[in-house]
């Protein structure tokens, strides 16, 4: 009968295309290992303090993460103007963990002993939860940092609620600050108030992370 | 400068001016020094330089900043990579000098430990284009300053910033200065730009490949080919770089960054490779994603399934409306016959309709081969088409009013015995062709796909818009129990006929309309004429039909001839002819300049054209309503009008960067054109529009 092998001609050919385009979208989707929304890394750090750092350990509570190099004209912008200070104290008086990491290289700019990295904390007046200090750049290559600074926001659950930059305002220059977005505060605002992370990912700019 | 003095000047004023002109070579220019010649600054050199010693009124001439870096030092290119940051120059011009485009170099590629930056080592300039206004007089100076900002970086990054000046005499005729051979070889080396669709990217399972025609790379060694993304944050700028050359195109894949979850749909950027004598070559692209709709990087069956779709709705489409009438026409006398030739002729309709799509698909990719930039819709661009597709309906509805008939019955009127598949075959070419001016929903990814794929992908993606359109006919000739239902022929068939006959003078009007539009108002009215000697024409015709004699076969044809020889010598308006359909002041001309002029306001830009019936339609029931314009007025929102009726490069540019080469294509940027944008669909009601523009940002 022409007529059926007609139609079941169309219907073998719209099967076919259907499963094609089933096979691509699934194709398309993958895992990977830092994802906003995902778990965050997990990691044990040693403090400048020489006590151990555990992420899991702060279920339940926020985390930021900041990396940090003192010799990063870009950190210097945000210390010398008091402004990653203030949401070190704004936001660890709000029990949010503040971790700030180090992941330069012995022999690169930015490594520091413990003594070096609580001096330079005095010295900024910083009030960071810990400087860890990750010289192997164990945490930072599974956080895929690439700058300093480069911020993470994980949340209560330990899902990862931002990356990226600290602010709008890719420069080195001070008098940028108040004409910028901060990210990593209206990340933490929009999610203490219950409210989905509007800028959850952004280009983190910066001095590369020495490792 | 300008140093004509207004009026009579103050002996103070003119101390002043002349101690002024003394200290500085400024004349009323209130713009601070900066410094000439080389300046040192921490690990670089920097001075302002230019291509010439002395300048012409009304030449062009380059001129930039020079950075001479330490050993192991280097700067930025405008995408930094993993850190870093791109040169600022900021430029205070003379009134008599603008400034044009900022020519990057092509960057190399800096590891830093397991990270990449792209940037520039060595010696290094920024060439920015200038023209020289024709009022310039010679014997003055012009004065060129720039604040330039850098971060100049080995492991360590320090900030630099200088004010430099650059002082250059006018003179009758312009001469190359000591810098000259330094831009000559900054202007051999500058990416070359690729014709739009010459890259393609693709977004697969965590890799993103950008993949070029091999034949625009002009020699250049593939196997030398590194991608540099324009776009930050997209790829994984340190990883390695897989280069794949087949015989038609290179395709060049970089992983894609986890935290850019987002499928990339365009990435602009540069390929550099190497000429086998060992020069650079650097080419810049605008890659636009093959498709631009579905969450997944579209395969070629996804096209193929979206160009069907995109078909069957093209039957739903205003302007297929008039064919429409004809093809039912042709249903109404096939009620008639038995079933195996109806069905016969659903199918030599569908092969009407496949054969137009390919004609389509060969001249789309002839076109293209030749580096036109196309969309859909284009041949509607061209004003012959559209005069002949004028005089080809008038001619139809003429014969549909009775006054002769087509001798292969085209509509099959007439022709009670067999045969007529030749106009079942026509009327298949001639609702594809007047159906292309419109775009579907689905469409538009589709041809996007066909544009910038190789010749087989885009002829396949023709026959699944074609197989789209074809199919309820093809469908309905399978079931003739469907056409049983319509009335039987009869008297009233001829009366249906000639009503019929209305519709396509319609459509005739609107071409017209739009010819006119392409080429001016006396060119209508010689097509006008024209139609009139092709009317004479018919009607000498038609009487041969029933009794032949040979001087007004003769006659029929010499007016043929005339009307055709009236309408083919029409020449191009002296002026070029605006294509806007209405001059309407709610809507601001769309330019590159004009959306970045409003950055960070939201933005709305209406690509239209006059000979895109959707748009018009919107144009008419949408965009013309107060409420719909009110939601623009209270969102602040600038709204710009792209009218691509006539053919336009950067228009076309513009709409491949939205993934689209066709109209209307309607763009929202609720924060700007940086921010992100939203497509609204090419059939709007107010809602659609009001409902996008109002939702929160």
């Amino acid at each position: 009968m022409k007529k059926k092998t007609w139609i079941q001609g169309i219907a073998a050919v719209m099967t076919l295309v259907a499963m094609g385009a089933g096979i691509s979208v699934l194709m398309s989707s993958r895992a990977s290992a830092l994802e906003i929304g995902k778990p965050a890394p997990s990691f044990t750090g040693k403090g400048s303090d020489g006590k151990d750092y555990n992420l899991s350990d702060y279920r339940g509570k926020y985390v930021v993460l900041e990396w940090l190099n003192h010799g990063c004209p870009y950190v210097a912008k945000h210390y010398d103007s008091g402004n990653m200070q203030g949401l070190q104290k704004k936001y660890t008086e709000k029990e949010t963990i503040w971790l700030s990491v180090i992941s330069s290289a012995p022999g690169k700019q930015g490594y520091s002993t413990p003594e070096e990295a609580n001096a330079d904390v005095k010295k900024h007046n910083a009030s960071p939860t810990a400087v860890i200090l990750d010289p192997e750049g164990k945490i930072g290559r599974a956080y895929d940092a690439k700058t300093t600074p480069h911020m993470f926001v994980i949340d209560p659950k330990g899902d990862l609620i931002y990356a990226g930059a600290i602010d709008s305002k890719r420069s080195t220059d001070q008098k940028d600050i108040p004409k910028s977005v901060n990210y990593v505060s209206q990340a933490l605002d929009e999610a203490m108030a219950g409210k989905p992370v509007a800028t959850a990912s952004t280009q983190a700019y910066g001095c590369s992370v020495k490792y | 400068m300008n140093f004509a003095l207004q009026g009579r000047v103050p002996a103070f004023g003119l101390f002043l001016w002349l101690l002024s002109a003394i200290s500085s070579h400024a004349g009323e220019s209130a713009v601070p020094a900066g410094v000439s010649g080389p300046v040192r600054r921490d690990h670089v050199t920097v001075e302002l330089v230019a291509d010439s010693a002395a300048l012409s009124p009304g030449s062009q001439f380059e001129a930039g900043v020079k950075f001479t870096l330490d050993p192991e030092w280097h700067v930025y290119w405008k995408n930094p990579g993993d850190s870093g940051e791109a040169p600022r120059f900021e430029w205070e011009l003379p009134p008599e000098v603008t400034a044009g485009a900022l020519h990057w170099p092509a960057p190399e590629r800096i590891p830093v430990g397991p990270l990449l930056n792209y940037g520039y080592e060595g010696e290094v300039v920024f060439p920015v284009e200038f023209a020289l206004d024709s009022s310039a007089v010679p014997g003055e100076t012009v004065r060129l300053v720039t604040e330039a900002k850098w971060l100049v970086c080995r492991e360590d990054c320090i900030p630099g910033s200088a004010r430099l000046e650059l002082v250059i005499p006018v003179e009758t005729a312009p001469r190359p200065g000591p810098h000259g051979p330094l831009f000559e070889a900054a202007r051999a080396t500058r990416p070359h730009s690729l014709p739009a669709g010459a890259a393609v990217v693709e977004d697969r399972s965590g890799m993103v490949t950008v993949v070029v025609r091999r034949n625009v790379l002009g020699g250049v060694d593939p196997g030398t080919l590194r991608l540099f993304p324009e776009t930050e944050g997209i790829l994984v700028n340190a990883a390695p770089q897989k280069v794949e050359a087949a015989n038609e195109v290179v395709r060049v894949s970089v992983p894609k960054e986890a935290m850019h979850p987002s499928p990339v749909t365009v990435l602009p950027g540069l390929l550099a490779g190497k000429l086998p004598d060992g020069t650079r070559k650097a080419f810049s692209f605008e890659a636009v994603r093959s498709g631009g709709m579905d969450r997944a990087g579209p395969g070629l069956l996804l096209a193929i399934l979206f160009a069907f779709m995109g078909g069957l709705l093209l039957n739903l489409m205003p302007c297929v409306f008039p064919v429409l009438t004809l093809k039912i026409l042709g249903f109404v006398e096939q009620a008639d016959s038995d079933p195996a030739r109806v069905r016969r002729h659903g199918w030599v309709f569908a092969s009407g309709v496949m054969a137009a799509f390919a004609v389509l698909a060969a001249a789309l990719l002839l076109l293209r081969a030749g580096g036109e930039q196309l969309g859909w819709g284009f041949q509607l661009q061209s004003p012959g088409f559209v005069a002949a597709l004028v005089m080809l309906l008038f001619a139809l509805a003429l014969s549909l009013s009775g006054l002769y008939e087509i001798g292969l019955s085209f509509t099959r009127l007439g022709s009670s015995a067999g045969g007529g598949y030749g106009g079942s075959f026509l009327t298949g070419v001639l609702a594809t062709v007047v159906a292309t001016p419109c775009t579907a929903p689905f469409m538009g990814p589709a041809l996007g796909f066909a544009l910038t794929q190789p010749a087989v992908s885009a002829v396949a993606v023709f026959a699944g818009l074609g197989a789209g359109m074809a199919t309820p006919y093809v469908v309905l000739s399978e079931f003739p129990a469907w056409l049983e239902k319509l009335p039987r022929p009869g008297p009233w068939l001829d009366t249906f006929r000639r009503v019929m006959a209305f519709p396509l003078y319609g459509t005739g009007i609107w071409l017209l309309w739009v010819y006119g539009h392409l080429s001016g108002v006396d060119n209508a009215v010689r097509l006008l004429w024209a139609l009139w000697l092709l009317a004479i024409a018919g009607w000498l015709w038609g009487r041969t039909q029933f009794q032949l004699r040979p001087l007004p076969v003769v006659a029929a044809m010499a007016f043929l001839a005339g009307a055709i020889g009236l309408a083919a010598t029409a020449r191009p308006p002296a002026v070029a002819v605006s294509g806007a359909p209405s001059a309407d002041a709610f809507w601001k001309p769309w330019s590159p300049e004009a959306e970045l002029a409003v950055s960070g306001k939201p933005l709305f830009v209406n690509y239209t054209a006059a000979w895109c019936i959707t748009c018009q339609v919107n144009e008419r029931t949408v965009f013309s309503r107060d409420d719909v314009r009110a939601a623009f007025g209270v969102a602040e929102a600038t709204v710009l009008k792209a009218d691509w009726t006539q053919k336009d490069s950067v228009i076309a540019g513009s709409l491949a960067r939205l993934g689209r080469n066709s109209v209307p294509t309607y763009a929202w940027y609720p924060e700007g054109i940086s921010g992100r944008v939203e497509l609204l669909p090419p059939v709007l009601t107010a809602s659609i529009v009001i409902n996008a523009v109002q939702s929160p940002r």
